[in-house]
């Protein structure tokens, strides 16, 4: 056990990001966090708990309360096992310790045991903070006794442990079969299109929620019928017993919570010590295969680009085929118009292309204010979702050094840098918009707008991220999936991306419903908005940006 | 030429990890830079490369002083760092290439440059691979054709020869003489001491970032008693415990 908790201890310490040392670098990581705790991730945990609230209000009367505490625990724990998949993969077989771990006189099971403690504890303060609120909504509806209370909590806290033993044991019988597989990348890339296939059923799976009337819906598992409710139950049996212990206060239905909970990590650690090493041991690295054929012509191909050239194409090749960077960085941009897709289920959006124009072209502006809207919107998100500009230094890691001996000016590669970033979110966003805009027949001044204010909302928040990174890199990962997940300045900008877009889009239409102004006055508002907002990033860059790269020394 | 003078550095207001330390490379020396782990070398390689910034002290590459004109000294170094783990998931041959249009090397000699190291170091066979499945000796003998491809006047070389060959270290020792010899500067940090007295020109000793000793062999020698350089190193450093 002793091994264990040293292992949990030094995998804890390697995670954390040093905490900042300059005064005004401490007060604006205090403004960030306060931001980002405020408008963020209160709000969206207020909001859970007071949607099981009203719920659970309203079912009290036909003694069917705890149904909204229970769908909200199901959603929790499929996500959670969403976006553990990746990270316990990374952990388990790609972090560059595990060369370091594996000679020690180590049991399989302590690796991955303190890997996966390590995985629970860094991952588990969102989702503990969305279990929590939506347990104070359901308590204060329910008027739970203290022991309730306590049940609850303890619970509650521990509801990602199924969840993410479910991606261990996935992951343990995948890496088995890399004596079939071998290529380190090839399973790499295996865990990433997992990761994905899940995600796309999952958003699919609420996109057949057609016509949703809420009413009829949580009747409808109230009874049982529903098939994503009972699918859950499936998956996750051990939902109904925290519900029985704390819900119905039966000490029983916790015994069996923790029960479950124990057999299950006994299920995990017992295939660790089976399967992990059997993984481990047929894992490569990329072959080399040495070939002559073809030298002369490759000698040949060496022609000189110019150095922006060279340097962007460089910075993309790392982030296609990085894995744990094409599926977060890359990929995740392409994809939004799945979520599209189910709120147009969800809300019986049926119209036909032709309606779509007409209702374009007419109907006061209303749909092209939505549009500009919705493209600043989702421009920002995604941009600020994707994190390429906040993690545009800390994704060089050990390499951050280059940027500095290399006789290439700065400003140069903080502009390359962005430009990477502008290109894929626009290129994300735009091709969707363009798409859309063809099939409607939006007129093509219009698509311009878009064009421009997709580039301007991209570059606004690229240029932001890569100014919050630059203050303080997390240079120091043993994987590339630490790079990302384990950087605040990811969630910092997140969080005042969301604040800008609120802005931005919040004004827009308040403008357009409160103040009558049409499409071509908010799109000019909102253009000169964002053109100043470039310009002060862009300037910021310049001058403090730069000079937080140069006096970067954690080398 | 290298000439460094009263170079400092301290880390977050600890001991001096440099401490007033000057030394000067002359054109056609071999300079070995000598010290236990943790003696400063690495970051006075760092500072004399653009990485860190010295507290206080000049640095001056050829005529280049790096506080005013760090961009024109960083184009005629040829610097190895002591990671060869760069941009693994690039194909050896586009690294080289991405280096060569970094330095601006020109078309009509860069194919006969990537040819000529290639076959030095026996990568001919693998340039078309990813480097992420080099060996580290592989990978190290990547970052020596990257820092030398487009013919630097100056050499900085961090632990050059770690992970390298038998044959590539010799080559590598070879190239290092005939460029010193054609009038330029290299200085190479080592703990191969062998390697130093047979290399280089001049030596520095340091330890927590003080210069012991900054001279020839000869002159070393000749003050310690003509032992070998690994007899007079930990004879210095036994002292420097006493101290």
């Amino acid at each position: 056990m002793r091994s264990y908790f040293s292992l949990v201890s030094v995998f804890r310490k390697a995670m954390k990001m040093d905490k900042p040392t300059e005064k005004s670098q401490k007060v604006k990581v205090a403004l960030l966090g306060f931001i980002a705790i405020f408008f963020v991730m209160i709000p969206v945990a207020a909001g859970c708990g007071i949607f099981v609230n009203l719920i659970t209000g309203s079912l009290s009367e036909v003694g069917k309360e705890s149904i909204g505490i229970e769908l909200i625990l199901g959603f929790i724990s499929l996500f959670t096992m969403v976006f553990a998949l990746n990270v316990i993969f990374n952990e388990f077989y790609f972090s560059n310790d595990i060369e370091y771990l594996l000679p020690l006189p180590l049991r399989a099971s302590q690796i991955t045991g303190a890997k996966f403690t390590t995985a629970f504890l860094s991952e588990n303060f969102m989702q503990f903070l969305l279990v929590l609120t939506s347990i104070i909504g359901f308590g204060l509806a329910y008027d739970m006794s203290f022991l309730q209370w306590i049940t609850a909590i303890i619970g509650g806290f521990l509801l990602p442990v199924i969840p993410m033993v479910y991606c261990a044991i996935i992951s343990l019988l995948l890496m088995s079969f890399t004596r079939i597989i071998k290529s380190r990348d090839t399973i790499r890339t295996m865990s990433v299109i997992v990761t994905f296939i899940i995600l796309i059923a999952l958003v699919l799976s609420l996109g057949s929620l057609r016509n949703l009337d809420f009413d009829n819906y949580i009747n409808s598992v109230a009874e049982g019928k529903d098939a994503f409710a009972a699918i859950m139950r499936y998956i996750f049996p051990h939902i109904g017993f925290l519900i029985e212990a704390f819900a119905g206060g039966s000490v029983l239905g916790f015994l069996k919570y923790l029960g479950i909970n124990i057999l299950w990590i006994a299920v995990f650690l017992v295939l660790s010590e089976l399967l992990y090493l059997r993984g481990m041991t047929g894992l490569n690295s990329a072959k080399v295969k040495e070939s002559r054929k073809g030298y002369e012509k490759l000698l040949d191909k060496c022609k000189m680009k110019s150095v922006e050239k060279a340097y962007f194409s460089k910075e993309m090749k790392m982030l296609v085929r990085t894995p744990v960077y094409f599926s977060n960085c890359v990929a995740i941009s392409f994809i939004w118009p799945i979520f599209l897709y189910v709120v147009v289920r969800v809300m019986n959006i049926n119209y036909s292309l032709t309606e779509l124009h007409n209702m374009y072209v007419e109907n006061n502006s209303d749909f092209a204010v939505i549009m500009l809207i919705f493209v600043v919107g989702i421009s920002i998100i995604m941009t600020a979702m994707n994190s390429l500009g906040s993690n545009a230094f800390s994704r060089e890691g050990k390499n951050f050094s280059f940027i500095k001996y290399i006789p290439v000016s700065y400003k140069k590669q903080w502009n390359i840098k962005a430009a990477v970033s502008i290109v894929i979110s626009t290129l994300s966003i735009y091709i969707y918009v363009l798409i859309f805009g063809i099939a409607i027949r939006i007129p093509v001044i219009h698509m311009l707008i878009y064009f421009v204010l997709t580039v301007l909302s991209c570059g606004i928040i690229t240029y932001m991220g890569m100014l919050l990174d630059s203050m303080r890199p997390k240079l120091m990962w043993d994987d590339e999936l630490s790079a990302l997940r384990e950087n605040n300045n990811t969630f910092f900008n997140m969080a005042v991306s969301i604040l800008i877009a609120g802005v931005l889009c919040g004004g827009g239409a308040l403008l357009h419903y409160m103040a009558g102004l049409e499409f071509v006055a908010i799109a000019a508002i909102i253009l000169g908005v964002t053109v100043c907002l470039i310009i002060y990033f862009y300037i910021r860059s310049m001058t403090q940006g730069i000079k937080n790269v140069i006096s970067l020394e954690e080398l | 030429m290298i000439e460094i003078s009263n170079l400092t550095k301290s880390f977050s207001n600890e001991k001096k990890a440099v401490s007033d330390l000057s030394f000067k490379v002359n054109d056609g020396e071999i300079v070995g830079f000598i010290g236990p782990n943790g003696a400063g070398k690495t970051t006075t390689i760092k500072m004399m490369t653009g990485i860190l910034k010295p507290d206080s002290g000049s640095i001056k590459i050829n005529e280049f002083d790096m506080a005013k004109d760090a961009f024109e000294a960083k184009k005629i170094i040829g610097y190895i760092s002591d990671s060869p783990d760069m941009f693994v998931k690039l194909k050896g041959i586009e690294f080289i290439n991405f280096i060569s249009d970094i330095y601006r090397v020109p078309n009509d000699v860069r194919a006969e440059r990537i040819k000529y190291f290639a076959g030095q170091f026996g990568l001919e066979d693998v340039l078309d691979n990813s480097m992420q499945g080099y060996s580290h000796g592989m990978r190290q003998k990547m970052m020596i054709v990257a820092a030398l491809v487009h013919n630097p006047a100056v050499w900085i070389l961090d632990e050059p020869l770690t992970g390298l060959d038998p044959q590539s270290a010799f080559n590598l020792k070879n190239m290092m003489r005939q460029h010193a010899d054609e009038g330029n500067s290299v200085l190479f940090s080592t703990h191969v001491l062998e390697v130093a007295e047979k290399l280089c020109d001049k030596v520095i000793i340091i330890n927590h970032g003080e210069k012991l000793f900054y001279g020839t062999l000869d002159e070393l020698k000749e003050k310690h008693g003509n032992n070998d350089l690994e007899k007079i190193f930990l004879e210095m450093m036994d002292n420097e415990k006493l101290l």
